[in-house]
């Protein structure tokens, strides 16, 4: 079968496409070299599988006075959450993330929670603060915030 | 207008809705690769130091795409990459869907606001759009008589 010199399937085709995957290389280098909101290329020293899931019962016997985080976005948060927590996601990170400094007292536990058992943005958010805090001692709440519901958790607005 | 003229102008607006949806979603991403990553990231799919080479590769990658859209001679085989790029986005968005990763609970910010359903849904008019100007473009054949 003869293939068309221009058409899909041709060699000039897979030719130019080919060109086309490499062109953005060099940019995507300067990108990851200069852009003042360059991604972190190294592996996270605390992977996010690496931080602990305790179920409530667990962490109420082992933190009684942790500092509680909402890893889910504002809407959620200002609608129901865990007493005394704070707010803390990737979508507003720094104006969290400075809330949570000053709250942090260096030794408390943290335990973070997000919107559910498939929800992964609290062992993110935990793996970020145990990098940027230099905090050892963060945990997630198994369950999120549906669990802390089911355990007749209290809530606050 | 003739048929030569209809098709012509029907290209230029399929190929020039599907570049600037391209330009627009690699200018969005190229604003903040950092969370860009991080979404990447959420799909479980690969390791922190891949997600973040993806992250700075495709918005650029979108781009390029979106400019030889618009280029005659690079047309046809930038929505061939293009095509093959949104299967694999949607094949990652199936597959976290089945695992049961939850893409609303903030993880992934307003870029998929829409949710899974909504994301495979603007990705299949995507490929549509794509398979149209392919056709409008094409070659006719030869005519038997």
């Amino acid at each position: 079968m003869k293939l068309p010199a221009e058409g899909p399937g041709s060699p000039r085709w897979f030719g130019r496409a080919a060109l086309l995957l490499a062109l953005p290389l060099p940019l995507a280098f300067a990108t990851a070299w200069w852009h003042p909101r360059r991604p972190d290329f190294s592996p996270p020293p605390d992977s996010a599988a690496a931080v602990a899931d305790l179920d409530l019962a667990t962490v109420r016997a082992r933190f009684p006075d942790a500092l509680w985080i909402d890893a889910r976005e504002a809407e959620p948060f200002a609608a129901g959450h865990v007493p005394g927590a704070l707010s803390l996601n990737e979508t507003a990170w720094e104006a969290g993330f400075a809330a949570v400094v000053e709250a942090w007292d260096g030794e408390r536990a943290i335990v973070v929670y997000c919107g559910g058992e498939s929800c992964h943005a609290s062992h993110a958010v935990a793996a970020r603060l145990r990098r940027e805090l230099g905090a050892d001692n963060v945990v997630v709440l198994r369950g999120g915030w549906p669990a802390w519901l089911a355990a007749g958790g209290e809530t606050v607005r | 207008m003739s048929s030569l003229l209809r098709i012509r102008v029907g290209t230029w607006l399929v190929d020039g809705l599907v570049a600037a949806l391209f330009a627009l979603s690699g200018a969005l991403k190229l604003g903040d690769p950092a969370r860009f990553a991080t979404d990447i990231g959420h799909y479980r799919l690969v390791s922190a130091p891949v997600a973040a080479a993806m992250a700075v590769y495709l918005p650029w990658l979108e781009i390029v795409l979106a400019v030889a859209l618009l280029t005659p001679r690079w047309r046809c085989p930038s929505r061939g990459v293009a095509a093959m790029l949104l299967f694999i986005f949607s094949a990652a968005l199936a597959s976290a869907a089945w695992r049961g990763i939850d893409l609303r609970c903030g993880c992934f910010g307003e870029a998929t606001a829409t949710g899974v359903a909504g994301a495979l849904a603007r990705n299949a008019v995507l490929l549509a759009l794509l398979f149209a100007g392919w056709r409008f473009t094409r070659e006719p054949a030869p005519r038997s008589d």
